[in-house]
């Protein structure tokens, strides 16, 4: 360790809706460390590794990687120089099989075929060099998000990459995969690998990271070493203000069911199960946390709900009547509300308005009109006090929305969908990649509506926000409801991860039973 | 980027577009033409010259004005498709049929035969809305197709139904004279057919902008999956947008039989479809701009005859400027340095006042 290995200066980069996502950042990393990038959603870390990786081109500064200048280089000379990258969203083919995602661009050959057999023997060997054991001709849709993790992983190590980027690699993981991630990092690590470590959870940090580099609002406002810091202070740095995002919540006073899901089943159209036979009540005054590893089957029960997803079966009752099968209007007049998973393809049109995109649910209604022609002034004024009331950093009701910052645009979908009055929220991943001021806003806003007697449905990838806002929780694993916790305080996170991995308990999952 | 600039750019872009576009044909006629300077006045000040001229102008910008109001409905509600083409041509055929077999009174007729252009046009534009909305067939490609349908059809009801024995071509009888529209202004064709299409396109803007319909339209435009989840009814929205923007066209299709012809004469589809598409364009899906585009390319043609007429540079010449004007608009890449440029200006001054 000591020598530097990777210099980013003073970089700038500015995005085409005018957002700028870095200033004057500056970056280094010594060799053999392993270092942590840290920062709020939206602070400018994936854009800083994106702009070293070559994806995203910068409008200032300099990059010099082991003693080279790398100007504006493209990606395939970003790894050639040996630089590897992780991204939080994999890049794997799901229909090939594992060596052959390996492999992928850098096939040995036979001839005018590939050599499978020596592709498949490489993949084994740096497999068990790295121990990120996999099995080389498994297919890639079949196996776990844990697994897909490796295969980057590997596929990373097989193209000589000295320094490994990893995008929020803990995200998708359970904490179980994650202690074993980190074995997998420190072993890198004595191995002479660098690593720089993206993520937001201070914890993690603080376990394996040598330095920490903290990002906020797209600056560098401090390179520390983690042996001398404390969580406390980096958060501080993080946030700008010693805040932990902590809910004071007033006892539950709940009332008769609101919504009730009996026998709910999906079948996706590749014929597969994603619900088997889901039940659950969620009543007034009560937040309901429905948790899971990603792809358990949470997005689907939302979208069944909602009536996004079609075709389901069983029964979903409000207020006594079943919904499935109505037209989404209907369920909207019935008073449901929904907060979408992904805002830029469900919540917004980026292209539209910010008042556009306040009125889709009500564009009928009276309170919009005069004389039966859509009154601009009544919008406007509608729209202004949406505005004022969830405190949306806009220009005014004109702008763009696909230009407000992502907080934002959650805070317009949320004030629509809250403003609508719904007796049931159902939420999902509500506060998703948005800045904290904006998270603790719209977490205030979904308590106040349960303080006010009405139901909501919470589906959240982000555990703390599972414990902090549930009444009771709900575990989702592979499309069924594996578990169900009335009382949340009384859950702990790891015990809630051993659920979400479908054991049943922990002396189960010592055992290595489900 | 806000609202304001980012209008300001799409203009300015437009101008750009439209300037290279004339730069470039002024280049062309410099290389072909033995009388250049000529060729350039009569084709810039030609339709200007003669009241006659100009009225040519008038005319040909009416049914341009209708297909372009056709394209826009459409685009709006993010409906690429040119059943607007296929649409005027049926009207006109379902109008000339209305107009030489009904025997109805003088008044009454014309009503009735500009009705059936309206129903025919929208009636066949609702064939590729609801293709798309039950079995979710691409609406270009079926729109497309539908067009040689629509056209043969048409001409097989002219030549075997509707067809004047005593005329030579395959022309329909003609028209009641009780029918035509009557012309405005002497020395010219100009009717009152261009104040039917300028109050279609103040329809179309109070539609498009002031009800809740349009709304939904342009919604649905932007992202129909948010209008899906917000409770709109994509599917009788996208159906009701194909069946206005359809009778746009047919309605155009019949003003124009009746506005400037005293039978049915057309051999094959008159372009005016693939015309909207272009005007639309230019006005950039704004009904309030349609006239004004809907001017500029009628000033063009006319300006090209003239110029064709006149000297040796033939009125094709237009069609270089269509097809420039399109690639220039529709290209993302013009003029992104520029634009990328306001965009930092525009990020730094936030940031310095920000702090």
């Amino acid at each position: 360790m000591g020598r530097e290995i990777l210099n980013m200066s003073r970089i700038t980069k500015i995005y085409p809706n005018g957002v700028m996502a870095n200033k004057d950042v500056s970056l280094s990393v010594e060799e053999g460390e392993i270092h942590a990038l840290m920062g709020e959603n939206g602070a400018g870390k994936s854009t800083l590794m994106k702009i070293l990786f070559g994806i995203e081109a910068y409008d200032e500064g300099r990059i010099t990687f082991d003693g080279r200048d790398l100007v504006h280089a493209a990606s395939a000379a970003v790894i050639k120089s040996g630089i590897g990258m992780v991204h939080q969203h994999f890049m794997l083919v799901d229909s090939l099989r594992v060596y052959e995602n390996i492999i992928l661009g850098l096939e040995p050959v036979k001839g005018p075929v590939i050599n499978a057999a020596r592709a498949i023997a490489e993949t084994r060997a740096l497999g068990e060099r790295y121990n990120l054991k996999v099995d080389p001709l498994a297919r890639v849709e079949d196996i776990s998000v844990g697994l897909k993790q490796k295969v980057e992983l590997l596929k990373v190590l097989l193209r000589g990459a000295r320094l490994l980027i990893l995008d929020e690699p803990t995200a998708v993981l359970t904490p179980q995969e994650t202690e074993e991630l980190f074995g997998q990092l420190l072993l890198l690590k004595k191995n002479n690998h660098t690593i720089i470590f993206i993520s937001h959870k201070i914890r993690e940090v603080m376990k394996i990271c040598d330095r920490v580099t903290v990002l906020r609002a797209g600056r560098n406002v401090g390179a520390l070493k983690v042996a001398q810091t404390c969580p406390e202070e980096i958060s501080r740095l993080m946030v700008g203000r010693d805040v932990v995002l902590k809910l004071d919540k007033r006892p539950r006073r709940e009332g008769p069911p609101l919504l009730e899901a009996r026998g709910l089943s999906l079948t996706n159209r590749f014929g597969k199960a994603t619900l088997k036979k889901v039940d659950f009540q969620l009543r007034s005054g009560q937040i309901l946390g429905v948790a899971g590893v990603e792809g358990n089957g949470q997005n689907e029960l939302a979208e069944a709900i909602f009536g996004l997803a079609r075709g389901a079966e069983g029964q979903v009752l409000v207020k006594g009547r079943d919904i499935l099968g109505l037209s989404i209007r209907r369920i909207r007049d019935l008073g449901l509300s929904y907060i979408p998973e992904d805002r830029l393809t469900l919540g917004l049109a980026a292209a539209g308005s910010v008042w556009q995109n306040l009125i889709p649910d009500r564009a009928d209604s009276p309170a919009l009109k005069t004389w039966g022609f859509l009154s601009l002034r009544k919008i406007a004024r509608h729209a202004g006090e949406l505005i004022e009331a969830f405190n949306i950093l806009c220009r005014g009701p004109d702008q763009e929305a696909g230009l407000l910052s992502g907080g934002n645009m959650q805070k317009v979908v949320v004030a629509r969908e809250l403003s609508a009055d719904p007796d049931v929220l159902i939420a999902n991943q509500p506060t998703r990649g948005i800045d904290v001021g904006a998270n603790e806003f719209i977490w205030k806003k979904i308590v106040e509506m349960r303080d006010a007697g009405k139901a909501i449905l919470l589906v959240s990838a982000d555990l703390n926000e599972i414990l902090e806002l549930s009444d009771s929780i709900l575990v989702m694993c592979e499309g069924e409801a594996a578990a169900y916790f009335e009382d949340a305080a009384a859950v702990t996170e790891e015990e809630l991860g051993l659920r979400m991995l479908g054991y049943k308990s922990k002396e189960a999952a010592a055992h290595g039973q489900k | 980027m806000d609202k304001n600039s980012r209008i300001r750019f799409e203009m300015l872009k437009t101008a750009l577009a439209v300037t290279l576009a004339l730069g470039l044909v002024f280049v062309i006629i410099l290389l072909v033409s033995r009388e250049p300077q000529a060729a350039i006045r009569s084709f810039l000040g030609g339709p200007l010259s003669s009241l006659r001229r100009f009225g040519n102008v008038i005319e040909a910008m009416t049914p341009l004005m209708f297909t372009g109001l056709s394209v826009t409905m459409l685009y709006r509600a993010g409906l690429f498709n040119l059943s607007m083409e296929g649409g005027f041509f049926i009207a006109c055929v379902a109008a000339t049929a209305s107009a030489v077999t009904l025997n109805l009174p003088a008044g009454l007729n014309l009503l009735v035969a500009l009705a059936a252009g309206a129903l025919a046009g929208g009636v066949s534009s609702l064939i590729p809305g609801a293709l798309k909305v039950k079995c979710h067939a691409n609406e270009l490609v079926t729109s497309l197709m539908l067009n040689y349908v629509l056209l043969y059809l048409g001409l097989y009801v002219i030549v075997n139904i509707l067809h004047d024995p005593a005329m030579s071509s395959n022309y329909s009888y003609a028209f009641p004279s009780n029918m035509l529209f009557p012309r405005l202004i002497p020395g010219t064709r100009i009717n009152a057919g261009v104040f039917v299409a300028l109050g279609c396109a103040a329809l179309v803007y109070v539609l498009l902008d002031r009800t809740s319909f349009g709304y939904k339209v342009t919604m649905i435009g932007h992202n129909s999956r948010l209008a899906e989840a917000a409770g709109i009814n994509v599917g009788r929205t996208i159906i009701l947008s194909q069946l206005i923007g359809g009778m746009l066209a047919g309605l155009g299709g019949a003003v124009e039989m009746f506005g400037m012809y005293k039978r049915f004469q057309y051999q094959g589809l008159p372009g005016y479809g693939w015309d909207g598409v272009l005007i639309a364009i230019v006005a950039q899906f704004k009904p309030q701009f349609v006239p004004l585009s809907a001017f500029f390319l009628a000033y063009l043609r006319i300006g090209a005859d003239i110029m064709a007429r006149e000297t040796d540079v033939p009125s094709e010449i237009v069609a270089v400027i269509q097809a420039v004007v399109i690639v220039l608009i529709s290209a993302e890449a013009i003029l992104k340095g520029y634009q990328r440029r306001l965009v930092v200006r525009q990020a730094r001054k936030e940031e310095a006042l920000n702090g």
